[in-house]
């Protein structure tokens, strides 16, 4: 996350305490995204996005004041909210976001299991490898999308949003070793998924 | 061939920090130590690498959810029927109040611990100067008066040039007090000083009555001794 934009949203979220709603634009435009991307990638679901961010900026609104910079990161807290409110989408929902890859894959990558990952169906029995192209970074795209919640949230709080570990712990309410071994089990998954499509490592990574 | 160096905890312990040592947020001395780990460990290599690729896959992606203002539109128009609801629901009395709560509660956290206590103290050290300032000038200011006057307080006929003075000296164990405010008033006079040392007194008269006055003076059994003062 930006110094930048931390440093901007702490200025902002005292305004908005005070119930300025043109700071309360500015904090929107300077956080939207970030938090819609991340919650899109959570939920999968662009509507159920679109109304998780609205539920993350309405609370904002509410609690504001509440926010103190002493006792952590703004970035952590807004992000911490947002993760929040996804959890409680899925559970109004029922399920687990719908995917477009068949649904034996989907129960099988959404497995809250840190330690036993199932295989998803090879390569040629999938109906969806015609519409993947070679290209590396769709084939990237589809193994990122195929993990479970958790790998996917940390995969993205992490190299997306530039968190630390501390910061993402912090967002998914876990301890810090539960964040690191989900990484950990997440790029083994990855490769796993990576390399069922037929692609190589050394393809990934240039052949370094 | 895969080449490792160090413990396997050492190796575990630094391929998970892996992820966080490429979004540069770990700690100097985390940092060096995958450092170190990683000049001589091929493993970690490969997979820093592959993370190396994810991350930038994951970075170069486009962004998935755009903000827009007509989805702005949509949350401030929650916002304000949030606002119009509080609104109806709380007096305007309450409302100032919470709203000037609401500040002075965020203004009072988000003031740093020593200026807080600095401010206290202050608060403390004029509000204990005010009190040992006005309050004694409001107990004077609301005092009655007392009765209770010294010798040495202003009178009229001590202040007349015309009064004559005398100095008695009482017989302490037969004088009682009763007589001694009878005798005054007989000779109209009053004591203007003293007891001294030697137990005289001054009582001064109306100069008109100086003979008179002394005549009385010397027959009342319970004085000994009177002289007049020139």
């Amino acid at each position: 996350m930006n110094p930048a934009n931390e440093k901007r949203g702490i200025a902002l979220i005292e305004r908005i305490a005070l119930k300025d709603r043109k700071a309360f634009e500015e904090f929107y435009y300077l956080f939207a995204n970030a938090l819609g991307g991340y919650l899109i990638k959570m939920l999968n679901h662009h509507d159920w996005a679109d109304e998780c961010v609205n539920d993350v900026m309405l609370t904002i609104w509410q609690s504001a004041e509440r926010f103190d910079a002493k006792r952590g990161k703004l970035t952590t807290w807004l992000f911490g909210i947002a993760h929040n409110k996804g959890l409680k989408t899925l559970e109004r929902v029922g399920r687990h976001a719908k995917r477009e890859v068949p649904d034996e894959w989907v129960d099988a990558a959404n497995k809250e299991d840190d330690n036993d990952f199932r295989e998803t169906p090879t390569a040629k029995a999938n109906p969806e490898r015609e519409l993947i192209s070679g290209e590396l970074g769709e084939a990237l795209t589809w193994a990122l999308s195929v993990l479970s919640l958790e790998h996917r949230c940390v995969i993205e709080l992490c190299f997306k949003n530039g968190f630390s570990y501390q910061e993402i712990a912090e967002i998914m309410a876990c301890p810090e070793n539960t964040v690191k071994t989900r990484m950990f089990h997440a790029r083994k998954r990855l490769a796993e998924l990576f390399e069922q499509r037929g692609y190589s490592l050394a393809e990934l990574t240039g052949g370094t | 061939m895969i080449d490792q160096v160090g413990t396997n905890e050492e190796h575990e312990a630094v391929a998970e920090m892996l992820p966080w040592f490429i979004n540069g947020s770990l700690t100097g001395r985390e940092a060096a130590r995958v450092e170190t780990h990683l000049q001589r460990c091929q493993d970690c290599r490969e997979h820093l690498d592959f993370l190396r690729a994810v991350s930038r896959e994951n970075v170069e992606q486009a962004p998935a959810w755009q903000a827009s203002p007509a989805h702005f539109a949509g949350i401030l128009a929650e916002v304000e029927q949030l606002e119009a609801k509080s609104e109806t629901e709380l007096s305007p009395k309450k409302k100032e109040g919470l709203s000037l709560l609401a500040r002075l509660k965020r203004g009072f956290r988000q003031t740093p611990t020593a200026v807080r206590w600095t401010l206290a103290t202050e608060s403390f050290a004029l509000a204990a100067l005010v009190i040992v300032l006005v309050v004694p000038q409001l107990r004077i200011e609301n005092t009655v008066p007392g009765e209770y006057r010294t010798l040495s307080d202003a009178d009229p006929i001590s202040k007349l040039e015309s009064s004559a003075r005398f100095r008695i000296l009482f017989d302490h164990d037969g004088m009682t007090t009763s007589d001694l405010v009878a005798l005054l008033k007989q000779v109209h006079g009053q004591i203007v000083e003293g007891p001294t040392q030697l137990g005289f007194f001054t009582v001064a008269v109306v100069k008109n009555d100086e003979d008179a006055t002394k005549a009385i003076l010397q027959k009342h059994p319970n004085i000994r001794l009177v002289q007049k003062i020139e």
